[in-house]
């Protein structure tokens, strides 16, 4: 679980070091679809891409990611 | 004919599936007692105190009125726990906050103590389960995490190793070194849903507490959320207080055993035991230690996961679920979550849940859990009638 955005998931992809990577795991964190789009010329090639789960940035304090435990 | 009796929250979805499970076998729906009017004294259960009466107690969950109510009844309920107390006066004034863990252990001391009143009420000669989908003793015990383990313990139902009870955070660290156990989950132990459950590991160097817990610091106090965005805790003041919390509150904790690995992720498996036999099953991969799916985690491969464990291997795992079960004969249905280690074949209980049977969409014989467990009821009945 991260606090990544799209500048920081930038920043990261401007690194030299990524482009040895054969797999980027940023799930969980706020990166936007709209970015993931884009970041596609930016990404190393044959790099796997892993991206699950991404939230808006306003929910990672409160918000929608607090819930009410059901009683099972 | 029978009648249905449903004791539940009227808006709760699960009353929906015990109306389309009581349709497919031309029944008329349940007649549902809300839990409000219950526990308000106005209604009781006597006036069920009738033959061809089944009654079905449901969750009370998602419900902050039911909850206050809840808590207020466990105000009074004598108990030894160093948990945090809240007179009835004060409960009226709390105010709805999204995934607060609120007084857990008078929570479950109410919810206990409404389940007893209400049997009570209805002294209902029991046959072999029948009169109760669940009984309220089961359900009352099902909702205790140490009880459960040490009831499997006792009857030889593999679990993880319990490091016993936890008073706090220093106690904990001081057993995990004396057992020598490095990793341990701890759980609340009236919590559902992955509620205020920490996977917590330490040596000497580092430790680490990843969990459901949201810890939060407000005019000098820490409250503590349910939060969907699990995270991993490292420094020592914020686990040794989150742990402190709880432990006040009451505790399981037990060893944390690997799991096998299906399409790239730790799993359990929940496993819906109706009269006593293993049916429906949900494959729940992790992404974190926690499995539950509310957390964002996927259903996996049900072929998969038979085809990996083989089938002499399933079915030694669907008979300890069923032995589980069997511990509680006086309840027609309940949820076994079932661990399965990296070598696919030795298997451990995790926790049993008296309403662990809402899973929608998963057919067994072509019923879902509802219609399955009218089945169950209606072929007793034969038997009996």
């Amino acid at each position: 679980m991260g606090n990544l955005t799209d500048e920081g998931l930038e920043v990261l992809l401007d690194c030299p070091a990524i482009q040895n990577l054969h797999t980027l795991n940023v799930s969980n964190n706020c990166v936007s679809e709209e970015f993931f789009e884009q970041m596609e010329q930016l990404a190393p090639p044959d790099c796997l891409l892993i991206k699950d789960f991404q939230e808006p940035i306003v929910d990672r304090n409160v918000g929608i990611s607090r819930y009410y435990a059901l009683y099972e | 004919m029978l009648n249905f009796i449903a004791i539940a929250n009227p808006e709760n979805r699960r009353l929906g599936f015990l109306k389309q499970a009581l349709s497919h076998f031309n029944l008329p729906p349940a007649t549902v007692i809300p839990y409000a009017d219950l526990i308000a004294g106005k209604q009781t259960l006597e006036q069920f105190k009738v033959p061809n009466t089944i009654i079905r107690f449901d969750s009370p969950e998602r419900d902050f009125e039911i909850d206050k109510a809840i808590i207020a009844a466990g105000f009074a309920v004598p108990d030894d726990g160093q948990h945090q107390r809240i007179s009835p006066a004060e409960v009226a004034f709390l105010e709805f906050d999204k995934g607060r863990i609120c007084y857990p252990r008078q929570w479950y001391l109410g919810w206990r103590h409404l389940l007893q009143q209400w049997l009570q009420q209805l002294l209902v000669p029991c046959v072999d389960g029948v009169g109760f989908m669940n009984h309220p003793e089961d359900i009352a015990v099902m909702f205790d995490k140490p009880a459960c383990h040490e009831k499997f313990r006792r009857h030889n139902i593999p679990v993880p190793r319990s490091l016993g009870k936890i008073h706090s955070y220093d106690h904990l660290r001081e057993q995990m070194q004396q057992q020598e156990i490095d990793r341990v989950f701890v759980k609340l132990s009236h919590g559902s849903a992955a509620s205020g459950v920490v996977a917590y590991q330490a040596n000497s160097k580092f430790e680490s507490a990843i969990t459901t817990v949201e810890r939060v610091r407000e005019n000098g106090e820490t409250l503590l959320y349910n939060s969907r965005k699990i995270r991993n805790y490292t420094r020592r003041e914020e686990i040794a207080d989150i742990i402190n919390i709880l432990t006040a509150e009451g505790v399981q904790v037990e060893e944390w055993l690997p799991k096998a690995r299906l399409q790239g992720c730790g799993f359990d498996v929940r496993v819906v035991v109706i009269n006593g036999e293993a049916q429906h099953i949900v494959v729940r991969l992790g992404k974190s230690p926690m499995t539950n799916l509310h957390l964002g985690n996927e259903r996996g491969n049900s072929e998969e996961l038979l085809e990996k464990v083989g089938a002499e291997n399933w079915e030694a795992m669907k008979y300890t679920c069923e032995q589980a079960a069997k511990l509680f004969p006086r309840s027609l249905y309940c949820g076994v979550d079932l661990l399965i280690l990296p070598d696919w074949k030795q298997h451990a209980i995790l926790e049993i849940n008296a309403f662990g049977d809402l899973l929608p969409g998963i057919l067994w014989n072509g019923m879902d859990t509802y219609t399955s467990e009218v089945k169950a009821i209606l072929q007793r009945n034969i038997k009996e009638g």
